[in-house]
C-alpha cells in the first residue's frame, strides 16, 4: 500500500502545489465577501454598485480628498509642486483651469487655499469646482471639449448618470445615501458648506476609467452574489488547504519506488541559510509589492499581474521551505543539519580530544587560565559595555560553578563506587561515556578491577561447588563398600579366631573401618562448611544452656579421661543469634578435641565472657602431646596436634568448627602457648 | 515368624543383614532391584521392608511409593545418602524410617524389632493398662505403676529420670530450658552453673532413643532447652492413608 502510493507521490504534490493557490484565493474571496457584506445593506438581494455604501463611500472620499481647505502650512507644502496646467480658459466669467491628471491645483483665498487633487485612482469621477470669490474655476471633464464654458460642462455633469452638486447651500445629487436628507449618511456637504465653492461632479455608468471605482466594481460583482455561500466555502477550503497540507506532508520527499525520504540538494543546505534565504525573500516580496503598488503607472492591470507573479514566487519559495522543514523533521536532521550544531559538535569534539589527551592537572590548568584570561577580557569590555557585560560576567561565573560541581559529582561518584567495591561489593559498575580525560581512565580501571574481582569470586564459588559435590558424591561411592568391610568386621568378629594374632588383626580392621567412616563423614561436613553451601537457620538462643548442655553430654567421657572441667558462666541470660544445631557442632567439636587431646587428669575451663556487644567462649587446656605447629598450621585441613594418625579423629574438626563459626558471623580463634591450647569464640550479643 | 524383604543392589550388604536379621528369627527374603522386590511382595505375605534407595532398574522411593499403594507394611530406607533432605524424601514416598551408611548393625536390628512391634501388636498395651497415662507415639508412661513402654520395650528409669521424663511427656511439645526444668521436678529453685539435668538427659535419651544422637522422643535444642517430641498417638502407618 505506502509503496503503490509512493508511485503517484510526485504527481499528488503537483496537484497540492496547484490547489493550494486556489483555496487560498477561495478563502479570501470568501472572506471579503462576507466582510463586504457586513457593510451593506443586508435586506436588499439583488444590489447594483451605485447604490452601494461602498460606492458611497467612495464618492463621498473623492469630493472630501478633492475639494479642501488647508490652513496648515505642512498641507501646504505637500502640494506646493504644481502641476502642469494644460489649460487655462478665460471665455467664460470664471477662470477655468484644466489640469493634468494627478496634479495640485490651489488658489490663495484670504490665506485660504481650496485645493484640487486629480488623482488617478479617481478617474472615473468627473468634477466642476468653482471659486465663487476669485472666480476661479477647475475641471477634470474632457479638456478636449470645444466649449469650455462652465455652463456647458455643469450641464453634461448634470446628466452622467450619478451626480452630485453643491451650489449656495444647496446639494443635488440622485444618489440618495448622499443627499442631504440622509443625515445619518453625512453628506460630504458638511465638510464643504464652510467654503464659498460651488461644486458638480458626477460619475458616468458604465465606467470608463479603470481606477478605485473600476476596481470596487468588479469586486462588487464578484463578492456580492456569494456571500450566502461564502462561510461553508470559506469553511470547506480551510480544510481543503488542511488536506493539502497534510498530504504535502506525507508525501514529502517520497521517491517512485523508495521507501525512504530522499534528500536533495537543498535539503543538504545548513537550516540557518535556508532561514536566512526565507526572510530575505519575504523582505524582498514586501518590498517589490510596496512599491509596485506605490508606483504611478497608468496601467494598473500591468502592475497586478506583476504583483501576483511577485506573490506566486513566493508561494513557490514558502512550499520549499516548508518542505524541507518537513524532510528534515522527518530524517530528524533539522537541528543536526544546522551550523550551530556543526560548530557544537566541532567544539565539543576538540574539547574532547584535549581533555582525552592531557593529564587531570593540565586540564584544570588550562581551565583556570582560559577563565581568568576570559574574566580578565570580560573586565576591560565591561569598563565599555558597562551592565551587558557584567551579565556576561555572571553568566560565565554560572557556566563555572555548573562545571566545577559536575566535577566534583563525578569524582565522588568515582568514590564512592571505590568504597563499595572495597566493602565487598565486586557488581559495581561506572558508566564509562559519562566521564572524560583521567577520570574516564580512572572508571576504565575500576570496571576491570571490579570485573576481574566478580570473575574470580564466581570462579571461586563455582570450585568450591563442584569440589563439595565432588567430595559428596564420592563419599557415596565409599559408603557402600565401606558398609560391608564393617558389617563383615563386626560379623567376624562373633565368629572364633584360631588364634591371638589373627584377634589382633580384626580388632586393627575394626578401628580402621570405624576411622574410615568418621573420616568420610567429616570430609562432607568440612567440605560443605568451607563452601558455604549449608543452609543456616538463624535463632535466638541462649549460650549458656547450651554450654550446659554440651558440657552433660560430655560428662561420661570427660570422666573417662579425669578431666576435671570447671565452666564460668555469667549470671545473666547471654543471648546470640545463631543455627542452633550448627553452633552445637562447633561447640560439640571442641569438646569432643578436648576428650582426645587434653592431658588426662587435667582441668578444662569454659568461660563465658560478656562484654558489651561481644559474647566470648574461651575453651582451654592443656595438651597431652607438644604442640610443636602453629596455631595457623593447626588450623589446616588434616592437621592434627600430634604428628601420628592413630587416633580416631580425622584432623578435620577445628577446621569445621572454624568454618561453622564464620557462617554464622562468629570468630574462631585458637591460641597455643606452650601446653596450653585455647580456643576464643566471639559473637555478637542480642539484647 | 515373620518375613522381611531386604533389597540392595550390593550383594554382601544383602547377605551381612540376612545373617542379622535371621539371628533375630526373621525369615528374609532377598531382592536386588526395586522390580525383584515388588515382585516378591506380590507373591509373598512380608512383614517389613528394608529398602536401599541407590538401585538399577527401580530406585527405592519409586519402589517405596508402589508399595504403599497397596500395602501398608513398614519400610526402612537404607542409603548412603546422609542429607536431611534426602530423609525427608524418603520418609514423604512413604518410609516409616531412615537409617545411613554404613549402619551400626546393632541399630538396624533394634529399629526393625521396633517396626515390627509397631505392626503386630501395638495397641493392646494401652487396653490391658490402666491408670494415669502419658503417651507420645510409642512412647508410653503409666504414672500409677510408674512404667515406661517404648515401642513395646519397658524401659528402667531411675526416679529423677523417671520424673524428668513424666514432666516433659505430660507437657509433651513443649522447650524447657535446664532451669525450668529443675525448677519444675525439683520444685526448688534453680541456682547455679549446674549441668546435672544435661547428664540425666542424655541417660534418659541413651534408654529410649535406639540412636541417642538422632532421637525420636527426647529433642535437644541446643542453647534453648529440652522437649518431648508431640507425636499423633496414630494407629498404624495413619499418614499414609492420607
Amino acid at each position: 500500500m505506502q509503496k503503490t502510493s509512493n508511485k503517484y507521490a510526485a504527481l499528488i504534490r503537483i496537484i497540492c502545489y496547484i490547489l493550494i493557490p486556489l483555496a487560498i484565493f477561495s478563502i479570501l474571496k470568501s472572506i471579503v465577501s462576507i466582510w463586504y457584506y457586513e457593510q451593506e445593506d443586508t435586506s436588499v438581494k439583488e444590489y447594483n454598485f451605485f447604490e452601494s455604501k461602498q460606492f458611497a463611500n467612495l464618492y463621498k472620499e473623492s469630493i472630501i480628498n478633492n475639494v479642501g481647505v488647508s490652513y496648515e502650512k505642512e498641507v501646504q507644502d505637500e502640494y506646493q509642486h504644481l502641476g502642469e496646467v494644460t489649460s487655462i480658459v478665460q471665455n467664460d466669467k470664471y477662470t477655468l483651469y484644466i489640469p493634468n491628471y494627478y496634479d495640485v491645483v490651489e488658489s490663495d483665498v484670504q490665506g485660504q487655499k481650496i485645493y484640487y487633487k486629480n488623482y488617478l485612482q479617481n478617474k472615473n469621477l468627473k468634477f466642476l469646482i468653482i471659486d465663487n470669490k476669485t472666480k476661479e474655476a477647475i475641471t477634470n471633464v474632457s479638456q478636449t471639449l470645444s466649449t469650455d464654458t462652465t455652463e456647458e460642462i455643469k450641464n453634461e455633469l448634470n446628466n452622467y448618470s450619478y451626480f452630485w452638486s453643491y451650489e449656495q447651500g444647496k446639494v443635488n445629487t440622485n444618489i440618495s445615501l448622499l443627499s442631504l436628507e440622509n443625515i445619518a449618511y453625512q453628506s460630504p456637504y458638511t465638510d464643504l458648506k464652510q467654503y464659498d465653492c460651488t461644486i458638480y461632479t458626477g460619475i458616468q455608468d458604465p465606467l470608463q476609467y479603470k481606477d478605485y471605482y473600476y476596481n470596487y466594481k468588479i469586486l462588487h460583482d464578484n463578492v456580492f452574489p456569494i456571500y450566502e455561500i461564502a462561510i461553508i466555502t470559506l469553511i470547506i477550503n480551510i480544510i481543503l488547504i488542511f488536506l493539502y497540507m497534510i498530504l504535502i506532508t506525507t508525501y514529502a520527499g517520497k521517491k517512485r519506488g523508495k521507501q525512504e525520504i530522499e534528500l536533495d540538494v537543498l535539503d543538504k543546505i545548513p537550516y540557518e541559510f535556508v532561514l536566512a534565504f526565507l526572510f530575505f525573500a519575504t523582505g524582498i516580496a514586501l518590498i517589490l509589492i510596496d512599491n509596485f503598488q506605490g508606483m504611478r503607472i497608468n496601467e494598473i492591470d500591468f502592475i497586478g499581474i506583476i504583483i501576483i507573479g511577485i506573490i506566486a514566487i513566493y508561494y513557490v519559495v514558502g512550499m520549499l521551505f516548508y518542505l524541507t522543514t518537513v524532510k528534515r523533521i522527518k530524517t530528524h536532521t533539522l537541528l543536526k543539519n544546522t551550523i550551530i550544531y556543526r560548530i557544537y559538535k566541532l567544539i565539543q569534539k576538540v574539547v574532547n580530544n584535549i581533555s582525552n589527551n592531557i593529564s587531570l592537572s593540565l586540564e584544570l590548568a588550562i581551565v583556570i587560565i582560559g577563565y581568568s584570561l576570559i574574566l580578565l577580557f570580560s573586565g576591560f569590555l565591561s569598563i565599555a559595555l558597562g551592565p551587558i557585560m557584567l551579565l556576561f560576567i555572571l553568566g560565565l561565573c554560572g557556566v563555572m560553578f555548573y562545571w566545577s560541581f559536575q566535577y566534583l559529582k563525578k569524582l565522588k561518584k568515582i568514590k564512592e563506587t571505590i568504597k563499595e567495591l572495597y566493602e565487598g561489593n565486586t557488581q559495581v559498575h561506572l558508566d564509562e561515556s559519562q566521564y572524560t580525560g583521567e577520570l574516564k581512565q580512572l572508571c576504565i580501571y575500576l570496571n576491570d578491577i571490579a570485573g576481574g574481582l566478580q570473575t574470580a569470586i564466581n570462579k571461586s564459588l563455582k570450585s568450591e561447588r563442584m569440589k563439595t559435590e565432588l567430595i559428596t558424591n564420592v563419599s557415596h561411592d565409599i559408603k557402600t563398600p565401606l558398609t560391608s568391610i564393617i558389617n563383615y568386621v563386626d560379623l567376624l568378629k562373633k565368629e572364633k579366631m584360631p588364634n591371638k594374632k589373627a584377634e589382633e588383626y580384626l580388632t586393627i580392621l575394626d578401628q580402621k573401618s570405624q576411622r574410615l567412616k568418621h573420616l568420610t563423614e567429616d570430609l562432607v561436613e568440612a567440605s560443605k562448611a568451607s563452601s558455604g553451601s549449608i543452609k543456616l537457620n538463624m535463632e535466638k538462643l541462649d549460650v549458656k544452656e547450651l554450654i550446659k548442655q554440651v558440657s552433660g553430654e560430655f560428662e561420661d567421657k570427660l570422666k573417662e579421661k579425669k578431666l576435671d572441667l570447671l565452666l564460668n558462666l555469667p549470671e545473666e541470660n547471654v543471648t546470640i543469634t545463631a543455627d542452633s544445631r550448627y553452633l552445637y557442632r562447633v561447640i560439640e567439636n571442641l569438646y569432643s578435641n578436648i576428650v582426645k587431646y587434653a592431658l588426662p587428669k587435667s582441668r578444662v575451663y569454659v568461660d563465658v565472657l560478656l562484654e558489651q556487644e561481644i559474647v566470648e567462649i574461651n575453651l582451654k587446656n592443656i595438651s597431652k602431646e607438644k604442640l610443636n605447629i602453629s596455631a595457623e598450621e593447626l588450623m589446616e585441613r588434616f592437621v592434627r596436634g600430634e604428628s601420628s594418625r592413630n587416633t580416631e579423629g580425622s584432623g578435620l574438626g577445628l577446621s569445621i568448627a572454624q568454618s561453622l563459626t564464620e557462617l554464622q558471623q562468629g570468630t574462631f580463634q585458637i591460641y597455643l602457648d606452650g601446653d596450653l591450647f585455647k580456643v576464643i569464640l566471639k559473637f555478637k550479643r542480642k539484647q | 515368624m515373620y518375613n522381611i524383604l531386604v533389597c540392595d543392589d550390593d550383594k554382601e550388604i544383602v547377605n551381612a543383614i540376612e545373617i542379622y536379621l535371621s539371628k533375630e528369627g526373621y525369615k528374609i527374603f532377598k531382592a536386588y532391584n526395586g522390580k525383584e522386590a515388588l515382585e516378591i511382595m506380590g507373591k509373598e505375605e512380608i512383614h517389613l521392608v528394608i529398602l536401599d534407595i541407590m538401585m538399577p532398574k527401580m530406585d527405592g522411593m519409586t519402589t517405596a511409593s508402589k508399595i504403599r499403594e497397596t500395602k501398608t507394611v513398614p519400610i526402612i530406607m537404607l542409603s548412603a545418602k546422609s542429607e536431611d533432605y534426602d530423609k525427608v524424601a524418603g520418609l514423604n514416598n512413604g518410609a516409616d524410617d531412615y537409617v545411613t551408611k554404613p549402619f551400626n548393625p546393632v541399630e538396624l536390628i533394634a529399629r526393625v524389632n521396633s517396626q515390627i512391634r509397631r505392626y503386630t501388636s501395638l495397641g493392646s498395651f494401652q487396653k490391658k493398662e490402666e491408670g494415669t497415662i502419658y503417651q507420645t507415639g510409642d512412647l508410653i508412661i503409666n504414672d500409677d505403676t510408674k512404667q515406661v513402654e517404648v515401642e513395646g520395650r519397658e524401659i528402667k528409669l531411675t526416679p529423677t529420670e523417671y520424673n524428668i521424663l513424666k514432666f516433659l511427656t505430660k507437657n509433651k511439645g513443649k522447650v524447657y530450658s535446664i532451669n525450668q526444668i529443675y525448677e519444675n521436678v525439683w520444685e526448688d529453685e534453680a541456682y547455679g552453673a549446674d549441668n546435672i539435668i544435661a547428664v540425666h538427659i542424655r541417660h534418659i535419651r541413651e534408654k529410649i532413643e535406639i540412636n541417642p544422637k538422632e532421637p525420636k522422643y527426647l529433642k535437644v535444642i541446643w542453647g534453648i532447652g529440652y522437649k518431648i517430641e508431640k507425636l499423633e498417638e496414630e494407629p498404624k502407618h495413619a499418614k499414609n492413608i492420607k
